[in-house]
Parts: C-alpha cells; structure tokens; sequence
C-alpha cells in the first residue's frame, strides 16, 4: 500500500468514527464513491475495531497474560505465619532484594523488621551470598544510629534477617517537596557521619547513602539501614560492562530496585518507569558513576548529597536522562545554595568535590565541622561577627560537648514539633454546637442499653439486664408502662429493632445458637430471621421488608480489631439472604428513603470512620476520614443529617452532619448535640418525629473494704465503700501496718497512684499527677516506698516512689521490652517484674545501678511457659499468678517454686491474686467473683460476689482481717433527646 | 507450616520487575554506545527493549516441547506464560513489525503504550504530537493489528 493510500485510508477512518454508526454509511458512500476496494478496506478496519474490545487496551504487565492474579502474593499468604522465631504481622514494603515484613519475636515478645530473601533466589549462591554479607556488614557494627541486627537465619528455602523495628519515617518521606531547617538537616547529617565513621572504620562502606535509606525515628534519633550494598573495602567491586555508560552494572541494577518502593502493587509500574532508575543515580559519587574502585570517601560524597537536597530542597546533580545525570555528577558543579551560612555552603561543597583528595577524608572529621555549625547555628545569637570569621579558623577551635547536646536538643524539638502525633493532639476543636433538650427515661437498676424507639415514638424497646439475663423491655412513653418481652427466654436477647410500621422487633438472640429474631411488638411470633451463629445489630429497610446484619458484634468500638465483615440483606418474608459486602462494615443504618446504607469500618490501622454506600451497591464515599474515633451512624428522620458518636471533643459524645442522601456527599460542618452531660454516649435511635434515643453510659470503678474471718475463709461483715464517688479507683494494695491504700486512680484518660486512708479518713493524696500512665502499686514491705509501672520513659518500666510522693527512681533500663507488674520479695530486696508475654525477672532492688542484672526466673528451656507472678508467700518460697503454657495454651492459674525453680498450673478457673498467711491458700478471680483456693487440695469456694458488677481485682490485709476490692458498676439510662 | 508456603506459591508482583528490569539493562548496556541525548529516545528503548525480552521469552516457551519436561527459563518464575498466551504475544510481535512497514509512528505508539505502559499524555511528549493524535493513532493500529492477527489466524 502506498503511503498516500494509507492517508486516505486513515483519514476516512477517523471520518467514519466520528460520525454515528448510523450515518456511517452514506459518509463512505459520498467519500468513496466507486473505489470498492477503499471502501472494503476501511470497513474491514471499522469492523475490526468495533470487534477488537479490550484486546491490547491494558499494558503487558497488567495483562492477564502474566496471571499471577489469582495466586497469592506471598506477603499475603505469609502473614499471621512463623518464620523461626517470628511472627509474621504485616508487610512494610518491597524492594529488589526482598520484602520487609513487621513481625513478633515470640520468645521475647518484641517488634522487630523481618527482610526476607526471595525463595527463588535461594537457588543462585550468589544472591545468597549477598544477602548474607549484608546481614554479616551491618551486624559487625555497634552504633546508635546504624539499624541493628538481631539474627539471620533460615527457615526452608526462606533466608531473613531480623533487624530492629525503627517507628518513624524514612528521610525521604520527611524532605518530599519542602526544605528543612538548617539545624534539623545538620542534626540528622550528623547522625549519619557518626554511623559511617563508625561503619568505615569496621573497614565497611555503604555504598548506598541516600534519604531512602535513612530512617528518623519520633524521637529524631537516625537510623541508618539497607547495608545491602555494603562491601569491606578491598573485596571485588563487580564490574561487569560498563564501557560508554561507565556504570557498576550490579549495583545500577540493585539501584534501581531499591529504591523506596511501599507499595508492591505498584512496584511494577515503578520499576519499568526509567524515571524511578535515575532517581537512584542522583547519589551516586563520581567514581561510582565512572564505575572504578570506590573507597569509604564515596559514602561522604553521597552524604554531602543528602545534605543538600535536606537544605535546598532540590538534588545538586540531575538531568533528563542518565547520560545528563552522571555528566552532571561527573563534570558540573552543584547548583548553588541559598543559605546565609557560608559554613554550610563550605561542608556541602567540601564532602562534594569531585576529586576525593579534596573531601573530608574521614566521616569523623566530617561529623565534628556538622555537629559544630548545628551548634553554632542553634544557639540564639543575632552577632553576626561568627559568620565573617573565614571557616578553616572556625573549624579548628574546640567546644564543650554539653553544646552539642543542647543544638541537638534543638533538632530534636524541631522534629517534634513537625511530627505527626503532635498534629494529631492540636486537632480536636469541639465543632459547632446546636442546642437540645435532653430527659432520662429509664430509672431501672443496672444498665439499659440498645434503645429503639417505635416510628410513632409512642413506645421504646430497650435491653436491660435486671431480670438476671439480657432481655428485651417495651416501655410506652405516655403511661409508663414496661414490659418485657423476652420474659420467657432465659438466654440473652439485645439489639432491638423496631420495624417502620412498627409492628415488628427485630432482635439478636442468643437462644437455640443464637442469630436474629424477628417477633411482633407485643413479643408474640418469635420467629428466626437467620441461620444460626453470629448476626447481629439488625437493621430494616424503610420498605420494611429487608433487614441488615453484620456478621460481628460491636461492643466497644475502640477494642474491635476489623476485618473485613461481611453484611447480608435478609428479605423478611421468606428469609433469602443476599451478600451485599465483605468490607469492613459495622451496624449498618439504611437511610430513611432507601438510597444509601450509612456504616463505619476501619480504614488503617487505628482510624475508625463513618461511610454510605448505594443500597443497591457500589462505591462507599466518606463521611469522616481524620484519626478521631467514629461510629454507630443514623439518619434523621428526614435524611438530612447523619448522627453519629465521636471522641474527637474527648470522651464519647453525639455529633451530627448534613449529607446528602442519593450521593452520600458530606455538605456542610460536623456539628456537636449536646447530650446527657458526663456520661458516654451509646446508641442512637430516631423516630419518625425526629426524638432521639440514646443510651447513657456511667462506668464507675470504686473501691471497697469487708471484713474477712480467715478461718472460716469467709466475710464477715458488710461492704463500705472507700474514697468519693467522684473518684474513679482500681488496682488496690495494702500498707504493711495496714493503715494505707495504694491504688489507681482514672480520669478522662490520665492514670496516677493515689493513697487513701483505710479507714476512710482525711483527703486522697495523689503520689503522681500527669499524663504518663502509672498502674499496678505495690507497698515494699518496710512501708517506705510503693513500686508501680510506668509508661513515662516511653517504654513500660518499673518504677519506684517514698509514700509522700518523692524521689521517683526508675528500677528498670530494658530498653524498651515491656515490663510490667511489680511484686516484692517478703524482705524487700528483690523485686519480681513481668516482660510483656509473661515472662518474669527478678532484680535486687538495693544494689548500685550498674550491678543490678535481671535474672529471669525460668531456664531458656522452659520457653513455652508463660508467668505472671501476682503475689510472693511470706515464707520467700513461691509465687502465685497467670499462667500458660505454649502460645495459644488456655490462661490458668499457676505456682513457682524457687527451690527448685519450677513452675506449676493450678487447677483453678481464674487467675490467682493474693495469698494468705498460711502460704497455702490464696485468692483467685474468675468469672468477676472471688473465691478462696486451698492449694493443696485444689479445692475451692465462693468467697465475694457482686452481679452484675463485676469485681476486678482483690487484696487481703497482712492480717488477713480485711479483702479490698475493686468494683466496676456500669449505670446505663436511655435518654430521650429533641432539638430545640 | 511457613516453609511449605513459600515453596508452593508463586512469587508475586513484587519480584517480577526484578528480573525483568535485570534483563531490560542487560540489553541496554549492551546498546550503551548509543548516546541518548533526547528523553524520546530513551523512552521509546526501554519500551522496546521490554518488547524484545517478552517476545523472546514467548518464543522460548513456545518451543518447548508438549508434556516432555519443560526447561526452566530464567522468567519463568516471573512470568506466568501460558503456551496459548506466548503464541498471542508472538502473533501480536508478528503484526507489529509488519506496522511499522505500513506506518513506523503507530507501530511506536502501540509498542509505548503496550510494553512500556505510557500513558497516551505522557507518549504524546515522547512523540512530539498531541495527545488526540495520540489516540487516533492508537484506535487505527489497534483495529490493524486485530485484523491482521485474525487474518494469520484464519489463514
């Protein structure tokens, strides 16, 4: 076909396409006129066209050709498995050499970041070998600011590395788009040259120095990680063929697919896009980009890179190709920066002369001029004379350390202050209040819960707990009337749910399997709306002929660990069910004209927010997405608004929002109700007539004192009730001489110890008072001091304070393993203490800081074990607590031996909590009562009860006269609301 | 048992552009002499350098004799090719070059958006045109392309 032919061909088939199908024809008639064999063609193109689809229309690599589709990735079948010791939790990210994986080190209880060697690769020695000679180069070095390694193994063809797990942000993330502050970019600068010197002078070179590879934790401390190119000096540095392009081929390639990668879904794209390869050629030093030997200075070179880009927000070397790039590193001189410190232009143009000569010839030297200008440069001072004095004079005077660590301090509160967690807490306004008039309409005992008020709003269906089990209750509004319902049901029924005409309840049982019910208003008809098991929280539609149910139950939204859960539709008359989505969704809300179906669900890890979804299926769109806490949405009457229950003005409060009912579209301000003050909101249910229902939730934990006759092992007296009703109080132990209390005290979300009187008398003293969270008090046995856990370092730690409330000392360094539980030896020279997962240690208390050495308990054989010692007999002898064995063993209680260091299930229903003087009873809890144990005989008795509160924790006097407890009582009303 | 899945799945997407970029520079260096001063250039390689590798690697697999055992190729743990699916790529290959006899620009933007995933904005630059001949170039070669591999087929 000659090229002219082609044109026509093309330019009437673009004609034809542009013109509808229809007219189509008599276009070609009038431009072909008699040429058949043009006409055929063109036609023979259309129709091609038409026929073709999707053949082509996505990419090769996107294509079902490659089906990897339908297989699991292995990130997602490895999560939730054991590689060795380890956990597999998440994936972090992917790169060329492996996935990185969050994981549990199950013997010591910690995070740590698994990187995992590619299966296939485990063939190819050579990938093995370097794999593990990264492991090898890193774990040689012992630094504070290098990433450390904590073991490499394998398990069948799986080789890991298991490295610290470092929460913050990779330097990349931290300089995206913007500049940094000279001191900040100094402080993290300096970081790295102390990691390097002490990297270069193992004889190591990273070889990888860029922001990708740099870690900053919340606290500002650096990390530096990926040594995956690290090679001691000397060894054969891999040069393959390189001739024109002049590049080190392994390491190009191992550039490229290092880069920070996040997501691997999108690593496809991203790794065949030639653009993200050059990326990773900006920090290459101009020996590396000639491909010839290179020596520790080459990491200086790529530091002085770093540094820039932190300071001026752009890269010093770039280009539009490879070629332009490497030029520029090879030939040009970097773009000038603007910055009024000369010192700083000298370090960065120092580090990035081409001619290594030229360089700071060690990281050390760098990291002194680094950590000197951050000082300089952090301390207030407008005298401008120190920036005339010529740098090499600047640089060799000699300073206090003490000003290193203030600059320092400088970076570190910088960093604070940009980081994430503190925007967080400066969000949280209360939104624009409306005003309502709110009434209590229920006066029952105990807690009424799952309010459902009838469309007419003449009568409310609630649950409650007064009959002895949950049972469902009608109350009309006018007379005041209450029935209840589910009287003959001893199983518990929750969640009502009035239907739109009001006829119908439809509920959640737990009778014959459990499921949800449907019965008429007057509780006649009771009938199974589901198959048996767990459906919950039922929803109508406003047709009233399906009902919706998830899958889960939702009590306390902050403790819910999502996944996805599915929500059925049930059509009411004959029971069909019809899967509508596996999302996370939880007690879905139709709205009142059946267009959308309000929900929330997990998005993330921790944020909780509300969605609509069409009801007839499709795209969720968001109501809220911020990191405040929101749930259980309903419409208003009207469909308006959605309400719904938020934290983000502290506490659990009712809000409201317009959105639109057929888009779903948020349209105006998230505005507070005002509710029942003092109380947490649960509950909400709409009449027609726009009342809303709500119920008022008053947890109270209080503390109370009985007499106890230890040789009958029984009470003998009544309750009394210690410290105020305003006071919120748990955990209690008791002085020596019998006269204090040591407990927890709550509030909004501040724990603290708080002494009381035993007798009651005189005013609580607090013995700490902030924001840190201080649990678990125990009295020393001189009386002197009260040992509690504490989260003030940043980690759990023991810590210990005089019973005036002075001289708080830290007991335990561990470095951020979790301990918890204090318990004190009858002498008062040891102390017991428990890591997180149940692993406990003992530690003299009255030896000098730097001679004390836990000792754990058990032997490293007896890893599967898990002990939380509660109590210590006063013969010295054993320990009473929790105890399990194996990780997924059933809790118990236990005893240790320390003759013979040995420990011991008991065969008791709870955990165990105090012993009595004659080391061989104890008390234990379960089911929320307390009973007495007789040790020996494993025989036990009822000893404290108080249903429906429940009892959470016990002690028992020295003298065994008195039992303290604690008491958790929840008052629950329903309220009514209307809008003023 | 963790071990048993690793040795029974497939690895994922995450580990195919590994292999695949190793092989893409393999080439590339092997072409280094080639000075690219523009970024068409080099865009317009790389795509086609992903086009050889795949359509080597079709061809390979296509060789390989029915039900006898199966030599392992190095993509082979990468790409999941189907025989089927290999003599599409070939036939898809075959009618390629046959465009670029027809009508070079085309063939490129097929190879561009095809083998390099380019978006039609972004091949539009590399080219010099504007998006819309882009496209209109894209729905001819496309309709060409559908026909001349049904044709070979049919014949």
């Amino acid at each position: 076909m000659t090229s002219e032919r082609w044109r026509q061909v093309e330019d009437l088939f673009h004609g034809a396409l542009d013109r509808a199908s229809r007219d189509r024809a008599t276009f070609l008639d009038a431009a072909c006129a008699d040429d058949r064999a043009l006409r055929l063609k063109v036609e023979g193109l259309l129709e091609s066209f038409d026929e073709a689809g999707d053949f082509i229309e996505k990419p090769v690599l996107d294509d079902a050709l490659f089906s990897s589709a339908k297989t699991p990735t292995r990130a997602e079948s490895i999560i939730g498995h054991k590689i060795g010791n380890y956990e597999i939790l998440s994936l972090i990210g992917a790169g060329g050499m492996g996935e990185v994986y969050l994981a549990c080190d199950a013997r010591l209880d910690r995070q740590i970041a698994l990187k995992l060697l590619p299966a296939q690769f485990t063939a190819d020695p050579a990938q093995v070998r370097r794999f593990e000679r990264e492991a090898r180069a890193a774990s040689a070095l012992n630094h504070p600011n290098i990433i450390t390694i904590h073991d490499i193994g394998r398990e069948g063809d799986t080789h890991f590395i298991a490295t610290e797990f470092v929460q913050g942000r990779t330097l990349r993330e931290i300089i995206e788009g913007k500049k940094m502050e000279s001191p900040e970019a100094l402080g993290i600068a300096a970081q790295i040259a102390g990691a390097l010197a002490t990297a270069h002078a193992a004889g190591i070179v990273h070889r990888d120095i860029k922001p990708e590879n740099v870690m900053v934790r919340r606290d500002g401390l650096v990390k530096l990680l990926d040594f995956g190119l690290a090679k001691p000096v000397g060894e054969d540095c891999g040069l393959r063929i390189d001739k024109t392009l002049n590049l080190d081929f392994e390491s190009t390639v191992e550039l490229a697919n290092k880069s920070a990668i996040r997501n691997p879904q999108s690593a496809i794209s991203q790794l065949t896009d030639p653009r993200m390869l050059m990326g990773t050629l900006a920090y290459l030093s101009p020996e590396q980009a000639r491909g010839g030997a290179v020596d520790h200075r080459t990491d200086i070179f790529s530091l002085g890179v770093t540094l820039y880009e932190m300071v001026a927000g752009t890269r010093p070397f770039s280009g539009e190709t490879p070629s332009e790039a490497l030029d520029a590193i090879l030939n040009r001189e970097h773009g000038p920066l603007a910055t009024e410190h000369p010192e700083l232009e000298y370090v960065i143009k120092r580090s990035l002369a081409k001619d290594r000569e030229a360089r700071y010839q060690t990281a050390g030297e760098m990291q002194a001029d680094l950590q000197r200008l951050a000082r300089e440069l952090a301390s207030v001072s407008t005298d401008m004379t120190s920036f005339q004095r010529r740098p090499q004079a600047l640089w060799r005077s000699r300073r206090a350390k003490a000003a290193w660590a203030f600059a320092g301090m400088a970076a570190l509160i910088i960093i604070w202050f940009f980081s994430p967690l503190r925007k967080a807490e400066n969000r949280g306004a209360p939104a624009t209040m409306i005003s309502s008039r709110s009434t209590q309409i229920t006066h029952q005992n105990g807690a009424e819960l799952f309010p459902s008020l009838a469309p007419d709003g003449r009568s409310l269906a609630y649950a409650s707990l007064e009959a002895g089990n949950w049972d469902i209750y009608l109350r009309e509004t006018g007379s005041g009337k209450i029935r209840n319902l589910t009287e003959g049901c001893g199983e518990d029924d929750t969640q009502p749910a009035f239907s739109p005409d009001g006829e119908w309840i439809a509920f959640r049982s737990e009778r014959e399997g459990g499921g949800v019910f449907v019965m008429s208003a007057t509780g006649e008809s009771v009938r199974r709306l589901t198959p048996a098991g767990h459906y919950y929280h039922p929803a109508w539609s406003p047709d009233g002929r399906k009902i919706l149910c998830t899958r889960e139950n939702v009590d306390d939204p902050a403790e819910r660990t999502a996944g996805p859960r599915q929500l059925w539709a049930f059509t009411v008359g004959d029971g069909e069910q019809r899967l509508i989505t596996s999302d996370d969704v939880a007690q879905p809300q139709w709205s009142p004209h059946g267009r959308r179906i309000a929900y929330w669900g997990k998005r993330q890890k921790t944020q909780r927010d509300i969605w609509t979804v069409p009801a007839l299926g499709g795209e969720p769109v968001d109501v809220t997405n911020d990191e405040h806490l929101d749930w259980n949405p309903v419409w208003s009457p009207d469909g308006r608004y959605l309400y719904f229950l938020s934290d983000r003005a502290g506490g659990m409060k009712l809000f409201r929002v317009a959105v639109d009912e057929e888009s779903g579209k948020v349209s105006g301000e998230i505005e507070r109700v005002p509710t029942a003050e003092g109380h947490v909101i649960r509950h909400l249910s709409f009449a027609r007539n726009g009342d809303l229902a709500y119920a008022a939730l008053a947890q109270r934990r209080t503390l109370y004192k009985i007499a106890f006759d230890p040789a009958r092992g029984e009470l003998a007296g009544e309750p009394s009730q210690l410290g105020t009703d305003s006071l919120s109080l748990d955990d209690p132990d008791i002085s020596p001489d019998g006269q204090w209390i040591a407990c927890r005290s709550l509030r909004e979300r501040q724990e603290n110890i708080l002494l009381l009187r035993s007798d009651g008398a005189g005013e609580p003293r607090l013995l700490t008072n902030d924001d840190y969270k201080d649990r678990g008090p125990r009295w020393s046995p001189d009386g002197r001091r009260i040992a509690f856990y504490s989260n003030r370092s940043g980690a759990w730690e023991i810590w210990t304070v005089k019973s005036d409330g002075s001289d708080k000392q830290r007991l335990t360094f561990t470095e951020g393993a979790n301990v918890y539980f204090p318990v004190w030896s009858p002498d008062g020279a040891r102390l017991i203490f428990t890591r997180h997962g149940g692993l406990p240690f003992v530690i003299e208390v009255d030896r000098p800081l730097h001679e004390r050495r836990p000792q754990p308990l058990f032997s490293v054989d007896e890893e599967e074990t898990s002990f939380w010692p509660r109590d210590w007999s006063n013969d010295g002898r054993k320990l009473a607590g929790g105890w399990k064995k194996g990780l997924n063993g059933r809790p118990m209680a236990g005893l240790y031996f320390f003759p013979s260091r040995s420990s011991e299930p008991l065969d008791l229903p709870g955990s165990a909590l105090a012993w009595l003087s004659d080391n061989r009873r104890l008390l234990f809890r379960h089911d929320e009562k307390i009973s007495l144990a007789d040790t020996r005989t494993q025989k036990y008795r009822e000893v404290l009860n108080s249903f429906p509160h429940r009892i959470l924790q016990a002690a028992v006097s020295r003298d065994n006269r008195w039992l303290f407890y604690s008491l958790e009582q929840t008052e629950a009303d329903v309220w009514l609301l209307s809008l003023k | 048992m963790a071990g048993n899945y690793l040795r029974q799945e497939n690895p994922g997407h995450t580990l195919q552009p590994t292999a695949l970029v190793h092989e893409a520079w393999l080439r590339l260096i092997d072409q280094a002499r080639v000075d690219w001063r523009n970024r068409a250039q080099f865009f317009g390689v790389a795509a086609q350098m992903m086009r050889r590798i795949l359509v080597d690697h079709a061809k390979a697999k296509h060789r390989e004799k029915r039900g006898g055992d199966a030599v392992k190729l190095s993509l082979d743990d990468v790409i999941n090719l189907s025989r089927e699916r290999a003599a599409d790529l070939i036939a898809l290959d075959d009618a390629l070059d046959e465009l670029t006899r027809v009508d070079e620009r085309k063939s490129r933007v097929v190879e561009l958006r095809y083998f390099g995933g380019f978006t039609i904005e972004e091949i539009a630059q590399i080219l010099e045109v504007s998006p819309e001949t882009v496209m209109r170039d894209w729905k001819l070669a496309k309709a060409w392309l559908y026909q001349q591999i049904r044709q070979e087929a049919d014949e």
